[in-house]
């Protein structure tokens, strides 16, 4: 719970410091990809801090490539 | 983008910082489990393998000298397979920084400080690549020159002082290895040491100086990485032996605890771990650089300073959640990793040769 | 850095409405004609001070021409004043030739500069601006009535501490002279060093109130063009009320205001900026202060003392060595013993373990805030040391050796060893030649002790690779400041860790100097260009 309350603190830091004065500047876009980007990189920290399983990427490599893995495992063995 | 430009020697340096890499505690311990005492041999032919994809790279590079990989993905397969193979490349950037990064944190929690959470370090050593990645390329190379230095003082030091430990005995007999076992040990040697350099076409050779002499030092940089590495792979045979290496989860740590100078220096592994955070520093730094800068063209904007601080986040959390434990991690890194690593490191490159000579005579 | 830029700016918002009326610049007046106008102008100006003063007299065959005469008691030289300019005026030239033409012609400025004032430098004035400024600076104003322009003479003559000893930058074997206040000193004490007409001397007039004089000084076509001309830009954009001391242009002109490392360098000492010219840096003098700033700054410079050059190469190699591993034990000292004795007690070795363990036995405290209560406490000894009347400074050596050291680990509250690191860092630390890189240094001790506290070894090398970074991102004046390292340049390593013989020392700092890189040309350095 407090991990929580301080990836929020953290990330209103990184916000003000980074995002406003890209706003101020005018780069819109700028502001709109670091906004998107903060926001999932909240969104994982706060699931993390709260335990949610994340599912791994390497499952989905994994997954992607088990055939090919598979007979490599196999003809080299 | 800047027009930042390093020296051909600092972009040598990086490429040798980067090769040794990660690679540098995991690899013996792996390479030795298939090819036995020959795993030195298996080491030297990957080193000729990795050389003549260097080659590949160099010619990939020179497709468009003034582009970065990603602009080559898009100039080359078109708008938008471009930007498909784009995210996709993105995504192996990123996922391959976060195992780093767990790789750094997971080391120092077992081998060294077992009490301090893995997150700890992981926070600490991303914090240190943001900032060197907000500094620029300009300064980290600059960095990597002052560094370098120190490396080969700790490294011939490694060496002096390991070197009464040293059993020849332990890689005889010579050449009693298999054909298939030998082509599995080159293979894994070459998934972990030369698929990464891919990732340098994100500087190479559009901020290096000089062009040319840049490909020379790739090739340059390539050899001596893979010197470095032959020797600590035959360190660790000769000083642990073979079973010893192939059970070990870092064995190139555990021949340096096995330094004992009179009875005042020992336990020095600490050069080894200093060692190797200083290359996967170098390492992580460009991952990360790549996956930053790459992301800033994917999405078309110019600065990629904003894009540090989110996508730092997310390679902590990737670090975290990546592998549920070591044994995972060893799977997946004789398992997946190969064709994975291949995808992007043997197949991006070819495509993107074929389809650029097709291009051109069409 | 925005949020510091707009507290700033908000918490000055407040003092700006109350400056209701800005300041303005005044534009510059024309003198009056009449004497009595002028005279009573300036009176109203200067507020009638007493240093003023202000002598009417009367010259001519008939004495009908009216002069006044102005100056600063106490800035211009009084003999000058009357041997030179009133003795001459009211009495040599009674009588002569030059007396009538005074009563008849219509150009008399002209005249006594020509044919009467026997001094050596002579202006011309026409508005109060430069009357003022070179009134307040010592020179003597001569009026003339039914004139709108007067006459400066140069007397500018003060009292001065003389050229001294330097106090801060001590040498056994080198010149034992150092800079003085007043700037015309300073100048003259590099000029006697350099007699080369390409030494140049630029001056100009910084701080609205204070019109304090800064100088730049160069070797024309040795130093850079392009330093040259940042140096004039920067000095040129500074708009500040005052300045006391060079620090006020160090920090006004530095590249990175965020950066514990100074990227200006100072001394007092002559034949240090002598060298630096030499090697094609820009000496800023400025009036008011014994401290002379030298830019491009690299880091090195900051390690490297005058003496190495004056001692035989080989000593002084190994001397540099010693200084950097110094450096090293000033930046790390107490980092590493936290991070052993607390994280990686295996790596001493076992009877020196047993030692530590026994004497920490007892101390209340973990490793950490015993090494930061011993650092603190020695800095606040340093700095009471620095900042205490000259004559209880030995009470307090007293206070601090056998209060902090002895009898802290005789209470049990710190170990001897920690006493030991703290006091091998703190001398370690005087390694320095040059005072700001040491407080630096001691600066950056403490954020590597926390790191050394929460991460061990780990934290120290990230650390370390964090300041290496930061270390690489600076520039000083567009060169930058790790170089010759990094960028390596294999030529200038004969002069960075150690330092090759005499005759080595051909070519000068390539990043500084784009062109006349060779120091002499001769037979010896043209045999090497053609590469024999």
């Amino acid at each position: 719970m407090w991990m929580s309350v301080l990836i929020v603190v953290v990330v209103v830091v990184m916000f003000t410091a980074e995002a406003i004065p890209l706003l101020k500047k005018g780069n819109i876009k700028e502001f709109r990809v670091f906004s998107v980007l903060l926001l999932f990189g909240t969104s994982l920290s706060i699931a993390l801090s709260l335990k949610v399983a994340i599912p791994s990427p390497i499952d989905w490599i994994e997954f992607i490539y088990k055939p090919l893995t598979d007979w490599l495992q196999t003809t080299l063995k | 983008m800047e027009t930042i430009k390093i020296s051909v020697r600092q972009f040598t340096i990086l490429v040798i910082l980067f090769s040794v890499g990660s690679s540098m505690l995991i690899i013996p311990g792996i390479i030795a489990k298939e090819a036995k005492q020959d795993a030195w041999i298996a080491a030297i032919l990957g080193v000729g393998v990795a050389l003549l994809l260097v080659k590949l790279y160099n010619v990939v590079g020179s497709i468009e000298p003034n582009m970065t990989l990603i602009e080559i993905i898009e100039k080359v397969l078109g708008k938008w397979v471009g930007k498909i193979v784009t995210i996709a490349f993105l995504f192996f950037t990123l996922v391959t920084s976060g195992e780093f990064l767990y790789f750094v944190g997971n080391f120092m929690s077992t081998e060294i400080m077992p009490e301090t959470p893995i997150l700890a370090f992981n926070i600490l050593f991303a914090i240190v690549v943001i900032i060197g990645v907000r500094y620029g390329l300009e300064t980290f190379a600059r960095s990597a020159e002052i560094i370098f230095p120190w490396f080969i003082v700790l490294f011939v030091l490694f060496i002096i002082l390991i070197s009464p430990n040293v059993e020849i005995q332990n890689i005889q007999p010579v050449l009693e290895i298999k054909t298939k076992p030998m082509l599995h040990s080159v293979l894994l040697f070459i998934s972990v040491f030369s698929l990464s350099p891919i990732v340098l076409l994100m500087i190479f050779p559009i901020a290096v100086n000089d062009a040319q002499q840049a490909q020379k030092a790739f090739f340059k940089g390539t050899f001596i990485a893979g010197i470095i590495l032959v020797i600590i792979i035959t360190l660790t045979i000769v000083v642990l032996g073979t079973e010893a290496t192939a059970h070990l989860m870092y064995p190139s740590y555990a021949l340096a605890k096995r330094i004992e100078i009179g009875n005042f220096l020992q336990r020095i592994e600490v050069i080894m771990a200093s060692m190797w955070i200083i290359t996967i520093f170098f390492k992580l730094i460009i991952y990360f650089y790549a996956s930053v800068v790459g992301f800033a063209q994917l999405v078309n904007i110019k600065d990629y300073r904003p894009l540090t601080l989110p996508l730092g986040m997310i390679i902590v959390v990737l670090s975290i959640i990546v592998h549920p434990n070591i044994v995972e991690s060893i799977q997946y890194n004789n398992g997946s990793w190969i064709p994975f690593g291949a995808t992007f490191g043997l197949l991006l490159p070819l495509v993107l040769l074929i389809v650029a000579k097709v291009r051109k005579r069409t | 850095m925005n949020f510091f830029e707009k507290w700033v700016s908000k918490s000055f918002k407040e003092s700006f409405e109350r400056d209701s009326e800005q300041q303005q610049i005044e534009p510059e007046i024309p003198l009056h004609t009449s004497l009595q106008d002028n005279i009573r102008d300036i009176k109203k100006t200067l507020g009638n001070s007493t240093d003023i003063v202000i002598r009417e007299v009367r010259i001519g065959k008939s004495g009908d021409q009216l002069i006044g005469i102005v100056y600063t008691d106490g800035l211009a030289d009084k003999s000058a004043i009357t041997d030179f300019i009133m003795e001459t005026l009211m009495l040599n030239i009674k009588g002569t030739r030059l007396d009538k033409k005074i009563q008849s012609s219509t150009n008399i400025l002209q005249l006594l500069k020509d044919y009467a004032l026997t001094i050596g430098d002579i202006k011309d004035v026409s508005d109060f601006k430069t009357l003022y400024n070179s009134v307040l600076s010592g020179e003597t104003l001569i009026l003339i009535d039914g004139h709108a322009e007067g006459l400066l003479a140069s007397t500018r003559s003060w009292q001065d501490r003389g050229v001294t000893e330097p106090s801060a930058e001590s040498v056994v074997r080198g010149p034992r002279e150092s800079f003085s206040e007043t700037m015309r000193t300073n100048t003259s004490l590099i000029r006697r060093k350099i007699k080369d007409p390409n030494l140049w001397l630029e001056t100009r007039q910084i701080g609205r109130v204070t019109q304090t004089d800064v100088a730049i000084m160069f070797i024309k076509g040795i130093a850079s063009d392009k330093i040259v001309d940042e140096v004039r830009a920067r000095l040129d954009r500074i708009d500040i009320d005052g300045i006391l001391e060079s620090g006020y242009i160090e920090e006004l002109i530095q590249d990175d205001t965020f950066t514990p490392f100074p990227t200006v360098f100072n001394t007092e000492r002559p034949d240090v900026v002598a060298a630096e010219l030499l090697e094609g840096k820009v000496a800023i003098l400025i009036d008011g202060t014994p401290f002379v700033l030298v830019v491009p700054a690299l880091l090195i410079s900051f390690i490297h003392s005058p003496e190495d050059y004056y001692q035989r190469a080989d000593i002084s190699s190994l001397v540099r060595i010693l200084r950097y591993i110094g450096a090293f034990i000033s930046l790390l000292g107490p980092s590493l013993y936290v991070a052993l004795t607390t994280f990686h007690p295996q790596m001493l070795p076992t009877a020196m373990l047993i030692s530590i363990a026994s004497q920490r036995e007892g101390v209340p405290f973990p490793a950490f805030l015993e090494a930061m209560l011993m650092e603190l406490a020695f800095e606040i000894l340093r700095e009471a040391g620095l900042r205490m009347p000259r004559t209880i400074g030995t009470a307090l050596s007293v206070v601090g050796t056998l209060v902090i050291g002895q009898a802290a680990v005789e209470a049990g509250l710190v170990s001897a060893v920690m006493v030991i690191v703290v006091s091998l860092t703190a001398i370690s630390g005087f390694v320095f030649p040059s005072y700001s890189m040491s407080s630096t240094i001691r600066m950056l001790r403490f954020p590597m002790i926390g790191l050394a506290a929460t991460f061990g070894l780990f934290g120290i090398i990230v650390g370390l690779i964090a300041l290496i970074l930061h270390l690489c991102s600076l520039r000083t004046f567009g060169v930058p400041y790790m170089s010759p390292f990094a960028p390596l340049i294999l030529t200038d390593q004969k002069d960075t860790i150690l330092r090759f013989p005499r005759w080595a020392l051909l070519s000068r700092p390539r990043l500084i100097n784009e062109k006349n890189m060779i120091r002499v040309e001769n037979e010896l350095t043209q045999k090497l260009k053609r590469g024999e």
